[in-house]
């Protein structure tokens, strides 16, 4: 069903992508370059703490990756919504988090389980929207550590799966369930914890935390308490929030997040102003929970446009940048010092939410606020430009791997009540999602080969039906990418031509990685369709209304 | 998918249809008025959402057999899961009354295709 085309633009973008490959492979005097430590572990959510979601592991190449085969399968449990997590591995040891915050341990060889864990769940997780899934594990100083979507941090002992210690975050039941769908960060001895709150009548935090005994240590108000940003009472649900996780950067001692979307979503009359610090991306100092700098990305959000993806760190030319792909389709080049604009570009060819944006100040150009009671069709939808689900970025082509979409939404925005116990509503300001819309002449869905910094296009695979799963590339120069139907390909990194597939069953909606036990390399693909993309995707393609559910691990690897 | 109780649907109904009209919490669920307070809920908690405006969305209400008013009060009541799709449930976040109004709408609209 999918079929690659080259770009026009191919011949530049590769003499950008050999320029690209000089400047981001440094002298490196002290240490293994960027992305290339600990080759054999997936410690933490991107791998590394760039963003670059790139296994320096090269068993697997494109001579012998149609070779693989499966080496184990784990099933997961609940099946509710999927399985939405990027594993962690450390030292052949796999720590998976499947619904319902179940953790569990498993022989990276065989997926045979070590130790299981099932922490007891508020029930009103059951009432609640962002429920009962989770993206990750955090493991470290011994411990693994979870955010749970009733609000709490738990650490559990890495050997055992014993409880450690657990403190209770968001103040769950006042804040529409307001809690963790993300794992957090570790910064050292401190965790950091975003909550969700976009699409909530909320007002999102993001917490510090002693990683030893689970003692608060500050919290930082994602909804920043400004009368010119957030006039009268509209702060108290202006939503916010930083539900993916962040990414803490030795190099300059502060963590980054996105933030979410100001709320209600679709009706800005009651929240005139700037709306800060939602759509944003941010630096905070993790031992006081100090903001260090901003930039806010979409100002007066109307349309749901969270900040709330990976950032992508890169050096170019003596200069730090921080790549951030925006849901409305914009990708922000920032310097990562402090979040000074270096070139905005575009990753979705169809947006008409603005005309235009400044691509020095950031600014956006002719907006198209909908009117509140008539439809109005805009570009990109609520899901945006991409799902939250990370691309890739591989140092020996420098390209990044990213997924895009090209779908458009009716939205009928309505005057909405406020009410934080309304658990089952989502607080937007709009009856509905819209009506989605495919975009006459183009493919719905698209795995881009791009320069991160410049967006030029090497390769395209195009796809009917978008991919809402995270892009995976390897020392093997290949890209992994699975789609809703549950088809995971690889492809070759430099040419986008298809090298293997594998019917995994189920759709994908989560982070693929690779690690390596015993000198042999594993990819390991969490495979099982559900989130909201699963409900309401089917109204565009109905194909997806047969796509069984499934919370699954495979692992590949190549034959003895 | 049909259920598998539909064939003895129609014998629950009967049952069930004597129970209601006994007891006087439970609102006709053919009076247009009850009717109309269910669609305005069922806009307002963006039940729309998942189901369509009229049932049609992304998870479809209409090809189905939902005509037991006492199923589809637990179904709306205490969530549904249907493989890893999942409905919160809305005991507690509705009244007991609004829980029925919604019941009778989903009824009516189900009713047109049928
Ligand atoms: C988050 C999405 C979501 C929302 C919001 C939602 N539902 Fe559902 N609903 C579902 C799912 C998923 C199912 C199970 C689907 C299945 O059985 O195939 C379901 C099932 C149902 C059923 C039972 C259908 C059957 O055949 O068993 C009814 C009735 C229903 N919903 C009514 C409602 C009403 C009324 C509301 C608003 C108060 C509502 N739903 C809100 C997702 C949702």
């Amino acid at each position: 069903m999918g079929r690659r085309t080259s770009a026009v633009d191919f011949g530049s973008a590769a003499l950008i992508g050999l320029a690209l490959l000089f400047a981001a492979e440094p002298a490196a005097a002290q240490g293994p370059a960027p992305g290339t430590e600990d080759p054999n572990n997936w410690p933490q959510y991107h791998r590394t703490y760039n963003g670059w979601r790139y296994s320096p592991l090269d068993q697997i190449d494109k001579s012998n990756v149609g070779k693989l085969k499966v080496a184990w399968i784990h099933q997961g449990g609940d099946i509710t919504h999927g399985i939405q997590e990027t594993p962690i591995v450390i030292d052949g040891v796999v720590y998976s988090v499947t619904a319902g915050n179940r953790i569990a341990a498993l022989d990276g060889k065989t997926g045979k389980e070590i130790w299981r864990f099932e922490p007891k769940l508020d029930p009103l997780t059951k009432k609640v929207l962002f429920s009962p899934y989770s993206r990750g594990v955090t493991v470290g100083r011994n411990k693994v550590f979870i955010g749970t979507v009733d609000g709490r941090g738990i650490a559990v002992d890495q050997k055992t799966g014993k409880e450690i210690w657990q403190v209770q975050l968001t103040d769950f039941a006042n804040c529409q369930g307001c809690n963790f769908t993300s794992p957090p960060v570790l910064a050292n001895d401190v965790l950091t914890y975003g909550s969700t709150g976009g699409d909530l009548a909320a007002a999102a935090k993001i917490f510090g935390v002693e990683a030893e005994t689970g003692k608060k240590l500050w919290e930082f108000e994602t909804i920043k308490q400004d009368a010119e940003s957030w006039p009268a009472e509209s702060a108290r649900y202006g939503g916010g929030g930083a539900w993916l996780p962040g990414a803490y950067d030795p190099e300059t001692g502060l963590v980054y997040y996105g933030t979410g979307n100001p709320g209600k979503d679709f009706v800005g009359t009651d929240r005139e102003g700037d709306n800060l610090y939602t759509d944003s991306v941010i630096a905070l100092d993790p031992k006081t929970g100090t903001l260090k700098w901003y930039r806010q990305e979409i100002k007066h959000d109307v349309w749901d446009y969270d900040s709330a993806y990976e950032a992508l760190l890169l050096k170019k030319d003596g200069k730090d940048l921080l790549v951030h792909l925006n849901k409305s389709g914009f990708v922000f080049v920032m310097d990562k010092a402090n979040g000074s604009l270096q070139n905005i570009w575009r990753l979705s060819d169809t947006i008409n939410f603005a005309k235009d944006i400044d691509a020095k100040t950031g600014d956006l150009i002719g907006r198209l606020d909908p009117p509140i009671g008539t439809t109005t069709v805009i570009c990109p939808s609520p899901f945006g430009a991409r799902s939250w689900n990370p691309g890739a970025y591989n140092p020996k082509t420098g390209l990044w791997y990213v997924n895009a979409m090209e779908i458009c939404d009716g939205l009928t925005p309505v005057m909405q009540k406020t009410d934080p116990k309304d658990y089952g509503t989502p607080h937007i300001g709009s009856e509905d999602f819209g009506k989605l819309q495919k975009v006459a002449g183009h493919a719905a869905g698209r795995l881009d080969a791009r320069d991160p910094i410049t967006g030029e296009r090497k390769w395209t695979y195009e796809m009917n039906i978008p991919s809402f799963g995270s892009v995976l590339t390897t020392g093997g120069a290949l890209v992994f990418n699975g789609d809703p139907l549950g088809i995971i390909r690889a492809f070759d990194a430099e040419s986008g031509k298809v090298l293997w597939n594998f019917n995994t069953g189920s759709g994908l909606r989560s982070g693929l990685i690779s690690y390596a036990v015993d000198g042999k390399q594993y990819i390991l693909v969490p495979s099982g369709w559900g989130s909201y993309a699963a409900i309401l995707m089917p109204a565009l393609f109905p194909e997806l209304e047969k796509v069984p559910g499934a919370s699954t691990l495979i692992a590949f690897t190549l034959p003895d | 998918m049909l259920r598998t109780f539909a064939m003895a649907g129609a014998l629950v109904i009967c049952i069930i249809g004597a129970a209601y009209s006994e007891d006087s919490s439970i609102p006709d669920l053919k009076d247009p008025k009850v009717i109309s307070a269910g669609r305005e809920l069922y806009l307002e908690k963006h039940c729309s959402h998942c189901h369509g405006m009229s049932g049609d969305g992304g998870v479809n209400l209409m090809h189905r057999d939902l005509s037991n008013p006492n199923y589809l009060f637990e179904a709306i009541a205490d969530g549904r899961e249907s493989g890893s799709l999942r409905m919160p449930a809305w005991r507690e976040v509705l009244s007991e009354a609004q829980i029925w109004q919604v019941t009778a709408y989903v009824m009516s609209i189900n009713g047109r295709t049928n």
